[in-house]
């Protein structure tokens, strides 16, 4: 890309609203737990643009894995789809049921690549026979040509010495070659949707850096759409179109990356943002969120992030709030929006959260080459 | 669970410590080394895997000076936590000395010595969950070095002392009776940090203590290392692989690959003024929360072999290249490095 399309495409704003593949409405899961029903998924509507890459950031425990597993039915045996529709490509993909209505789904149309790559990774099998096998089983390929295709995939997630590796033993290998082997695999499956579920958790920052920018340029090339999961809303910037901040098994805040990262209206994201140690000075203790996530075995009265809101207001303890419309592409779950809700002040941090950025980027830029502008 | 029995042969063992302090004594000895308090020299790391020696850590020099913390940081597998094990005994050193205090407390030393560093050192570790004991109680564990050490005046005054550090870590008092599988990851290693705290140490190894959190509990457990170090003008060895985290908690930032130091320099300076290649590569991997930012970013990759082309007789070294700040290389490097800083100026 040259540098005036680059700048192009940054001041562009998201025109016309772009092509919806996944488009969530109502959604809500629940799970039986020693014969009791709890609701983890409660009611959450949002919808996925094609090419474009969603990250869905939140504590653990929010509902991400669940949410996502639900559009590729691998929900544990316990828990089921309670309400609303997932549509894709026509069709309700709430409606599913048996591995037959999935088998066209799962890992053909919609990938997923997990946190840990040794669960989609068999230690007995050599690296090279298990990305032959999934080419030979979705696309009919015959031994040679799939290992031909299989080196070339390799090469692709930058193995190096793909040949001589191709007969190597997932151990051989490190966890950052590992992760990039999980990710040849749902390559060669040619998804259209990937679901990135913490894939660079368990690495260090400069794989996770190197595995991020993998996952975006082969992006460009293969056009499809991601879907990235993480609890560190510090390392999407880079990644993310937009972003879909989840709490208590609801997403309470969604907008573009500029929405939430320079207009952030949720008192959960400020909480967030707030804890990044990026945005921490030396001389201030970094802010934190106290308390604990909540609990799904009773039933949550309200705002579920109220216990926990420096700016939670009397009615955040009894009525949950709608969903605030604040931008054609930005909303947010919080009675703060609402009209006759008194102003407060977001926290400094997050205020000036572009001008810290942009002085800590100046710093780095004396380093040759890490930035050109 | 731990019954009475076992405590009573716990009670029996306990001995209080030593009246002569030899590490106060070494502090006294050497009043020109004593901003130093603890000196890796030549320091040689081994395993042994069957009738193979796999060497993780050879000819390692480092300094940690008194009070400060000092960041460590490098990719999986450089060998931090084996550097760590090796301060608190308990991976073996087979080459080079290392000194706490001035006193040397690497290979063979006397029981007297061994047992009163463990009230001196503590290390924090890596994972929450299983560095404690699940069949222990949380007041068990809190307690168990001031028992073993005897550091207590009666039943009373020990109940104090937990009670307080749990206080100050953010647990309250009726958890005491707990077991560890009934907290979170965040709790736990808050339990960590109590059981640390309370032997009053001089010297902490922090291994990762944070990396197996959730980022909203990070904040928390990172502030708590923070506020224990200024109060007790502690020395800590933060060993990491996040830059940013480092730079928010440390004075001086030691960066290490494949077992070598490769650039030290205070936190700021080496944010300024990276010399080494893959410090680079570790500077130019920290993300920053913020779109416009992110979107100029370029990832640089170390790639040793295309970089560095070391010979035996120009064999790379450890090199002050400014004060303070210590950069491995060989001699054309080291000109390469001189000129970068110069056009960089100097510090500010
Ligand atoms: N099979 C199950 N049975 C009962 N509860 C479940 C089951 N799977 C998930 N849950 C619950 O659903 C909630 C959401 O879980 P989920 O795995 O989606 O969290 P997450 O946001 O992905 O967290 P993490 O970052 O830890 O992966 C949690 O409270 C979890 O305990
Ligand atoms: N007990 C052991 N026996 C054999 N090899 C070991 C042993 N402990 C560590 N190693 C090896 O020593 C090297 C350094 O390991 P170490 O645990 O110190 O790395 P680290 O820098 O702490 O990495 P991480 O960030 O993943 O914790 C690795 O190659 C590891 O496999
Ligand atoms: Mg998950
Ligand atoms: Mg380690």
């Amino acid at each position: 890309m040259s540098k005036k399309e680059e700048k192009i495409l940054e001041e562009t704003p998201v025109a016309q609203e772009p092509e919806v593949v996944i488009d969530v409405q109502n959604l809500s899961v629940g799970f039986t737990v020693r014969g009791k029903k709890i609701n983890v998924i409660r009611n959450i509507s949002f919808k996925v643009y094609k090419g474009e890459t969603l990250a869905i950031v939140g504590e653990s425990g929010s509902g991400k894995s669940v949410t996502t597993k639900t559009f590729t039915g691998m929900l544990e045996k316990n828990g089921m789809v309670t309400s609303g529709s997932i549509m894709f490509d026509g069709m309700n993909l709430a409606k599913f049921k048996t591995d037959d209505d999935w088998r066209p789904i799962r890992g053909k149309r919609i990938a997923t690549i997990f946190q840990d790559p040794m669960t989609s990774l068999n230690p007995l099998l050599t690296i090279g026979f298990q990305i032959s096998e999934v080419l030979r089983l979705h696309h009919g390929l015959s031994k040679q040509e799939a290992k031909e295709e299989a080196i070339k995939l390799l090469k692709k997630v930058r193995i190096p010495n793909a040949e001589a590796r191709y007969d190597d033993y997932p151990f051989q290998y490190s966890g950052g070659m590992r992760q990039r082997v999980v990710i040849a695999i749902a390559l060669a499956c040619r998804p259209e949707i990937l679901i990135c579920d913490e894939p660079t958790t368990a690495l260090d920052v400069t794989v996770q850096a190197q595995i991020i920018a993998l996952i975006k340029e082969l992006q460009e090339e293969y056009h499809w759409t991601t879907i990235f999961i993480t609890h560190d809303l510090g390392v999407v910037a880079n990644v993310a179109n937009r972003i879909a901040v989840m709490y208590g098994g609801q997403i309470v805040e969604y907008g573009t990356v500029e929405d939430v990262f320079y207009n952030p209206a949720h008192p959960y994201t400020w909480a967030l943002l707030a804890s990044l140690p990026q945005l921490g000075s030396k001389d201030e203790p970094l802010s934190y969120i106290k308390g604990n996530p909540p609990s799904f075995s009773s039933e949550i009265i309200g705002d579920a992030f109220a216990p926990r809101n420096a700016y939670a207001m009397n009615i955040d303890f009894v009525k949950e709030p709608p969903m605030f419309q604040i931008s054609p592409t930005h909303c947010a779950k919080t009675w703060l929006l609402d009209p006759r809700a008194p102003k407060v002040e977001k926290p400094k941090v997050i205020q000036e959260l572009h001008e810290r950025m942009k002085r800590a980027a100046e710093e780095l830029k004396r380093q040759e080459g890490a930035f050109d502008d | 669970m731990i019954n009475e029995e076992e405590l009573k042969v716990e009670e029996k063992q306990q001995t209080p410590v030593e009246e002569i302090d030899l590490f106060e004594q070494g502090r006294k000895e050497h009043p020109e080394d004593d901003d130093t308090i603890v000196k890796m020299r030549d320091v040689r790391i081994a395993f042994k895997i069957g009738s193979i020696e796999r060497v993780i850590i050879n000819h390692l020099n480092l300094d940690i000076k008194r009070g400060e913390v000092l960041g460590l940081v490098g990719e999986s597998g450089s060998g931090k936590t084996t550097i760590g094990r090796a301060l608190i005994r308990i991976n073996k050193v087979s080459g080079g000395e290392i000194t706490f205090n001035n006193v040397k407390i690497s290979g063979k030393i006397p029981k007297k010595t061994e047992r009163l560093l463990k009230t001196k050192m503590q290390m924090i570790f890596q994972d929450p969950g299983d560095s404690l004991n699940d069949r222990a109680n949380i007041d068990y564990i809190v307690s168990e070095g001031l028992r073993a050490f005897k550091l207590y005046k009666d039943e009373e005054d020990r109940l104090q002392k937990v009670q307080q550090m749990m206080q100050r870590v953010g647990l309250r008092p009726e958890y005491l009776n707990r077991y560890p599988h009934e907290f979170s990851g965040g709790q736990r290693q808050r339990i960590g940090i109590a059981r640390c705290m309370i032997m009053n140490p001089e010297f902490v190894i922090a291994d990762e203590p944070i990396s197996a959190l959730d980022v909203s509990i990070r904040a928390q457990v990172l502030n708590l290392i923070r506020e224990f170090q200024q109060e007790r003008k502690m020395t800590v060895l933060f060993i990491a692989h996040d830059l940013s985290v480092v730079r928010y908690i440390s004075d001086r930032i030691a960066v290490i690959y494949a077992g070598h130091i490769v650039e030290i320099a205070e936190a700021n300076r080496l944010f300024e003024a990276p010399l080494h290649p893959y410090t680079k590569s570790l500077l130019s991997a920290v993300p920053f929360p913020d779109p416009k930012v992110e979107r100029k970013k370029k990832i640089i990759t170390y790639n040793p072999h295309e970089l560095h082309h070391y010979v035996l007789s120009d064999a790379p070294k450890l090199v002050e290249v400014e004060p303070g700040h210590f950069v491995r290389c060989n001699t054309p490097e080291l000109e390469q490095y001189t000129k970068e800083l110069e056009r960089l100026g100097g510090k500010k």
